[in-house]
């Protein structure tokens, strides 16, 4: 490798470490400001026996998220001399990388279980909201420092250009929170039904009876449970409120995103559906005026 | 002691396994079933396409036996989903039990609606395909009036058609027809009050039939998207179970995407202004009067109909100018009311009686009477103008 090349290569080199330790600070930032939402203590929720619940506190678990992404950003980052030392085959190498991911992923899905009431008993609205809570605080986090970048005022002959695909990057965010907030609503009755059927199991094992002898009818339970939870979140206000704004949110970003892209097939010869839809309205008023005309001269020869 | 644990997937093994010496011998048959072959046709009676304009087509069933009415039956399916579903397949089809009672079928099929259709409104498919292919059966068969048949929207439709030509049609049955939207019980009221069409339209030209089906299967999650399926895995060593399901699946998500004017005046004019109930619909200048419909009416509506439920359908008969009318209520839902074999023996017999009994057809009018009576009008129009 010549002297240029090898300038050449350090310089890439550098020029990728910076990115990855910048997208590590920012995830770093982000994490920190989701984890602020679980500070607000949630009071533990009595277990089946009335004994306070031992789960993970909010603090456990945003550290645990904490390394995961670190973790995360690890394998990404500059390994380190000796850290595929023992690996002699690429899928060797793959299990070096993925081993702590998968360590921390495992440790996360088990507090998250705990959280839920696995093993315990908690609110499920409670959690529900603590998931809410959590995605909305990330997404306003996240959205409010790409805002400030995307709508940095535009300079230059490609200036509009810019501010089109910025808009579409920006509006595309805001569906994707509103879309996981609808999806997430949508999940609460999941909860509440498991919930419902796991106090029907805790009472059935208070009374002495055997809580899993008959499955069918606790299958039937749940979902018959499911399918009310289901009625009533369906014809409430926060449902059409979420709804209503999903679409708009919805709207926004194909109106954006429709914009871009004639910004992009201008350049090609292929018609947009603004091209055809003004296309589809001329034949349309044609058509109509001949159907018209026809129809008069038919009562005429007649 | 702590409760044990139980995950909603092991409350679904637990119903479809169930025994397990039993739920072995059903998985062997269930992958004879699967691996075999499976009849899942649909709409498999024998039809001629008759008339064409743009997408819209005309179907004419082939007789199975000689005609017993005098008087063809157009059928004016909705425009959501498809028409298949009333040939969904043999021994429950509701075509096939008018061929056999001998009937003279004509269907209207809405086919697949592109983005050129997207301007079309409501009095482009009412005063416009509906009429053309009215007046192609009443020119084919040389008579004044035939006898329609609709379905949901297509029965929406109907009721329009009905009050701005009442002279076209001898006999109307509707069913599971909605006329009057301003109420709660149903989930698509409540929704289609909160939605704003005009965004929807703008966003996507005509409205998705994926976004159609998933409105449809929100309505009631639970039993749509999850025990339905359970209700298959516990069922999968059937054949026929099987057999019937997946044509079921086929038909159900079957959705043509809706014509975006269309959707939009449908949701504004129905389902938020409620004009049709209300005699304040106008289409193509004229306003729709339900008094002028005076034909014989049957309605019939499923009471356990969680799309059009009775409230939407009950009010149709006292608001119409006609004397012979009839409201009949079945114990089904709102597909059921087509493809439940129970009501098969009800739905079908019922309608065939119904139209038996008012099938009086008058003599096929002349070709020179037509003219007579054609200048004698346009007279009568020139006088009045003066």
């Amino acid at each position: 490798m010549s002297e240029k090349e090898k300038t050449s290569e350090s310089a890439q080199h550098v020029v990728f470490e910076d990115w990855v330790k910048g997208q590590v600070g920012a995830w770093e930032e982000a994490m920190k400001r989701t984890s602020q939402v679980w500070q607000t203590p949630m009071g533990a929720a009595p277990s089946a026996n009335g004994d306070p619940v031992k789960g993970p506190n909010p603090e456990e678990i945003g550290k645990g998220l904490f390394e995961f992404f670190q973790a995360l950003s690890s394998i990404a980052g500059t390994p380190k001399p000796g850290d595929f030392q023992s690996a002699k085959s690429v899928p060797d190498m793959m299990l070096k990388m993925l081993q702590p991911l998968w360590g921390y992923s495992i440790k996360l899905q088990k507090q998250w279980a705990e959280m839920t009431g696995a093993t315990a008993t908690g609110e499920p609205e409670n959690m529900a909201e603590l998931v809410k809570q959590m995605t909305k605080s990330f997404y306003d986090a996240q959205g409010e420092d790409f805002r400030k970048i995307l709508n940095v005022p535009q300079l230059g002959l490609n200036r509009y250009y810019q501010e089109r695909f910025n808009k579409a990057i920006e509006k595309a965010s805001d569906y994707q929170s509103a879309l996981t907030e609808f999806l997430q609503l949508l999940m609460i009755p999941l909860e509440k039904a498991h919930y419902g059927v796991q106090e029907e199991i805790a009472k059935l094992e208070k009374e002495g009876k055997a809580a899993i002898k008959d499955s069918r009818a606790l299958y039937q339970l749940w979902i018959q449970k499911l399918e009310d939870h289901y009625m009533a979140l369906l014809r409430s206000d926060d449902y059409m409120n979420t709804l209503t704004e999903t679409l708009n949110r919805l709207h926004d970003y194909r109106a954006a995103r429709a914009e871009f892209f004639m910004d992009l097939l201008q350049n090609l010869p292929i018609p947009t559906n603004r091209d055809m839809d003004e296309l589809y309205k001329d034949l349309y008023i044609l058509k109509k005026r001949v159907k018209e005309l026809e129809r008069k001269v038919k009562r005429n020869g007649k | 002691m702590m409760a044990p644990y139980i995950t909603a997937g092991e409350l679904i093994m637990a119903r479809v396994a169930g025994d397990t010496a039993k739920f072995h011998d059903q998985l062997r048959k269930a992958k004879e079933v699967l691996l075999s072959p499976l009849e899942t046709d649909i709409a498999t009676t024998p039809y001629d396409v008759v008339w064409e304009e743009d997408r819209v087509k005309l179907k004419h069933y082939r007789p199975t036996r000689e005609p017993s009415l005098k008087t063809p039956l157009f059928i004016i399916y909705a425009q959501v989903n498809r028409e298949t579903m009333l040939d969904l397949q043999p021994g429950r089809s509701v075509v096939e039990t008018f061929l056999a009672a001998g009937l003279d079928i004509y269907m209207l099929d809405w086919w697949y609606p592109t983005r050129k259709d997207r301007y079309l409104n409501l009095d482009d498919h009412v005063n416009g395909y509906i009429d053309s292919a009215v007046d192609f059966i009443l020119e084919k068969h040389g008579i004044d009036q035939l006898n329609i048949m609709a379905i949901c929207q297509g029965g929406t439709m109907s009721v329009m058609y009905a009050a701005l030509h009442p002279e076209k049609i001898k006999n109307l049955v509707l069913t599971v027809t909605p006329t009057n939207f301003d109420h709660d019980a149903g989930l698509l009221n409540v929704w289609a009050r909160s939605l704003d069409p005009d965004k929807l339209v703008e966003s996507y030209g005509n409205i998705p039939g994926d976004i159609m089906n998933l409105g449809f299967l929100l309505l009631n999650p639970a039993r749509l998207m999850i025990d339905k399926y359970v209700g298959l895995l516990e069922n999968i060593h059937s054949k026929d179970f099987v057999e019937n399901f997946v044509r079921m699946e086929r038909w159900i998500f079957d959705s043509p995407d809706l014509p975006g004017e269309t959707f939009r005046e449908f949701i504004q004019w129905m389902f938020r202004e409620n004009r049709l109930i209300k005699n304040e619909l106008v289409l193509g200048g004229k306003k729709v009067d339900l008094k002028n419909i005076t034909m014989p009416v049957l309605n019939i509506y499923g009471k356990y109909d969680h799309l059009v439920p009775p409230a939407a359908c009950d009010q149709t008969i006292s608001k119409i100018g006609s004397t012979d009318k009839e409201d009949l209520c079945l114990d089904t839902g709102h597909i059921g009311i087509y493809v439940s074999s129970k009501t098969q023996r009800q739905f079908g017999p019922k309608i065939i009686r119904w139209l038996t009994e008012r099938d009086e057809a008058p003599e096929p009018v002349k070709e020179e009477t037509k003219k007579t009576a054609s200048k004698k009008k346009k007279a009568a129009e020139t006088a009045v103008k003066e």
